[in-house]
């Protein structure tokens, strides 16, 4: 647990623990895994470099990456250490040793025992996640189609997985009691809606509490808009429209909601200053953002692989906010938050 | 096929009433066909009421209906065959003479100009009751009372409707509202005309009420998807099969690489028992590119 945590954040975390143990359980169980998972991924990638070096022999990473032609040695670091957790190589002093030989496949044997809603949410980005490893040290452009990714995406997030977090992020942010208390109409922006998962789960939340809602859902790829509005979101009152041909409107929102949004970002003060204007006087902005951890390094390798910029750190993300006058309260368990203006 | 209804007066073999493909112009031909049917052995005189005649020359074939004091003279190509066009002849002949007294016609055509909406009527319903026989029945989805998806520019039906209405007057109402996508509710049920521009194939689906109105526009979308595509064949993006299994499951890929792909969506409509459920998944697969249609 990182330093300088509030009385109120340790209470709450506590309670989250005591309040769902069973999903806390599960939640540490599915970490595991995942690191698992990112092991076996970097096994099944580098297979072929691997299964070309000699057991017992020490071979210079450099003499390495000219064999295989790698060209991103910092990233090569970082995935060999995932393959000497599994014991499968030693490194050292810019050496590598091959203790045995790699398994074959062991992605895909893996992938029966895997958690399930870690197989539902990330089960198929095995195959690509092979190849975006391979192109990345390769220098090669993004072998994996946008298209197929835009799709991956989407069931991940349609995932148990990505739901239960939204769900805490809800009940963190307490915009149910917030929209059925506030007069008039409650207008909430899902800002990266992506196709519509989070937006319509927002959506079943708050009509439970509240009738005059219009609800906003935007983001910049058409073709996850057009999953959302012809599929996720069809037949809903809510309006998902694009980033590229519409600015939301500045002081229309009660809430924002951003989920898993910010560490792609190249520049999120900004983004988080725009979404501020966006927002009314009393509005919020409120998510899930993961901070970096040992436990969600390798989810940060992963969405990296894909062209994250990573997660960053809980004094970032403070900073994030603090630098636009907003105050974030952080749920450290679920990577809820929930930002106030000052 | 009909191309030619004359409606000739028995006494004087005057031709009162004409329709062919291009308009109701009574022509010379016409009165030289009354000629030549009045010298074919006084045949108009000795046709009692309510029989059938007919003969063929090198192309045609004349199909004659007689009542009291008219001949309907449908005018078929020669291989056309004449039980299919009895019950049409008939009905126009009935039709004529209760609509107009003809125990003193003072010679004036003009006044049975406005018999031709009830031809017309009659002809689409000769047209499309040919064509709409023989579908099997499918399994609707629950919710979806019936449904007909009909070919406007060939008049032909490619799924039957359940229930028991009139195909006909839905079909013609459908092509006068305005709107790609129109919904009339009564007391029962909710009525969908979906209609796409620069596409010949119309669908009116006949919904439950209590229909949510959610899946209401769910249906709205698969319908127009369906209109839309009814002549393109489906292919799986190799690329997404495992993605295509994790969304639908691994059973309703393999079906669909089984039974659907490589196959038009009409046949897909025609061929599967539960044609609506398929087409859903493969709209949704559309969505998100896992398809492609051509």
């Amino acid at each position: 647990m990182r330093e300088g945590y509030s009385l109120f954040e340790k209470i709450s975390l506590l309670y989250e623990i005591l309040k769902s143990p069973i999903l806390f359980y599960d939640k540490i169980r599915m970490l595991k895994d995942i690191r698992k998972y990112m092991r076996m991924l970097v096994i099944e990638a580098l297979e072929p470099a691997l299964s070309r070096m000699p057991i017992g022999k020490e071979i210079p990473i450099e003499k390495l990456m000219k064999v295989e032609g790698y060209v991103d040695g910092e990233l090569l670091l970082e995935l060999l250490r995932f393959v000497e957790e599994e014991g499968v190589i030693r490194v050292k002093q810019g050496k590598i040793v091959l203790l045995r030989e790699a398994p074959e496949r062991p992605f895909s044997n893996m992938l029966e025992k895997m958690h399930p809603k870690l197989l539902e949410a990330f089960g198929t980005f095995g195959e690509p996640t092979v190849k975006v490893i391979r192109a990345r040290l390769s220098g090669d452009v993004d072998e994996v189609g946008s298209a197929e990714l835009r799709v991956y995406w989407s069931i991940a997030l349609g995932g148990e997985f990505y739901r239960i977090q939204r769900d805490k992020a809800i009940r963190f942010s307490r915009v149910k009691e917030e929209a059925g208390k506030r007069a008039g109409t409650f207008r909430l922006l899902d800002y990266g809606c992506g196709s519509g998962e989070g937006t319509v789960q927002l959506f079943n939340h708050l009509s439970e509490v509240k009738d005059e809602l219009e609800i906003d859902g935007c983001d910049v790829s058409e073709e996850l808009l057009r999953m959302a509005r012809e599929d996720t979101g069809l037949g809903l009152p809510i309006h998902f429209f694009s980033l590229k041909e519409e600015r939301p409107a500045e002081g229309r929102y009660d809430a924002i909601f951003i989920s898993h949004v910010l560490h792609w970002l190249e520049d999120p003060v900004r983004v988080v200053g725009e979404l501020k204007s966006y927002l009314k006087p009393d509005g919020f902005i409120f998510g899930v953002e993961s901070t970096i951890s040992d436990r969600l390094y390798p989810v940060d390798l992963f969405i990296r692989l894909y062209g994250a910029k990573g997660f960053p750190t809980f004094e970032e993300l403070q900073r994030w906010f603090g630098e636009n006058n907003m105050k974030l309260n952080y749920d450290p368990v679920w990577f809820s938050f929930k930002a106030t203006q000052v | 096929m009909l191309r030619k209804l004359l409606i000739l007066h028995k006494a004087s073999g005057v031709p009162l009433f004409k329709v062919d493909l291009k308009g109701t112009v009574v022509n010379s031909d016409d009165v030289l066909l009354g000629g030549m049917l009045r010298a074919l052995g006084d045949l108009a005189e000795e046709l009692k009421i309510g029989d059938f005649s007919s003969f063929k020359t090198s192309d045609k074939f004349f199909l004659i209906s007689s009542l009291k004091h008219i001949l309907v003279v449908l005018v078929l190509d020669r291989e056309d065959d004449a039980e299919e066009y009895k019950q049409f002849a008939s009905e126009i002949a009935w039709s004529f003479e209760t609509t107009y007294s003809l125990e003193e016609w003072d010679g004036n055509v003009e006044r049975f100009s406005g018999f031709k909406d009830k031809v017309m009527m009659a002809l689409e319903r000769l047209i499309w009751r040919n064509m709409s026989e023989g579908y099997d029945e499918k399994n609707l989805p629950n919710g979806v009372v019936g449904y007909v998806l009909y070919d406007r520019g060939n008049r032909r039906f490619w799924a039957e409707l359940k229930v028991d209405v009139r195909v006909l007057e839905l079909i013609q109402l459908s092509e006068t509202m305005p709107g790609e996508v129109v919904k009339v509710n009564d007391e029962l049920l909710t009525y969908l005309f979906i209609k796409k521009k620069r596409e010949p194939f119309r669908i009116i689906a006949l919904l439950s009420k209590d229909m949510p109105d959610r899946d209401v526009q769910r249906y709205v979308k698969l319908f127009e998807f369906i209109c839309e595509n009814a002549m393109k064949t489906i292919t799986l993006n190799r690329n997404l099969v495992t993605a295509a299994k994790a969304l639908f499951g691994e059973e309703t890929i393999d079906e669909f690489m089984e039974k659907v792909e490589g196959k038009f969506l009409l046949e897909i409509l025609m061929g599967l028992e539960d044609p609506l459920q398929t087409l859903e998944v493969v709209r949704k697969m559309d969505v998100r590119g896992m398809v492609s249609l051509d």
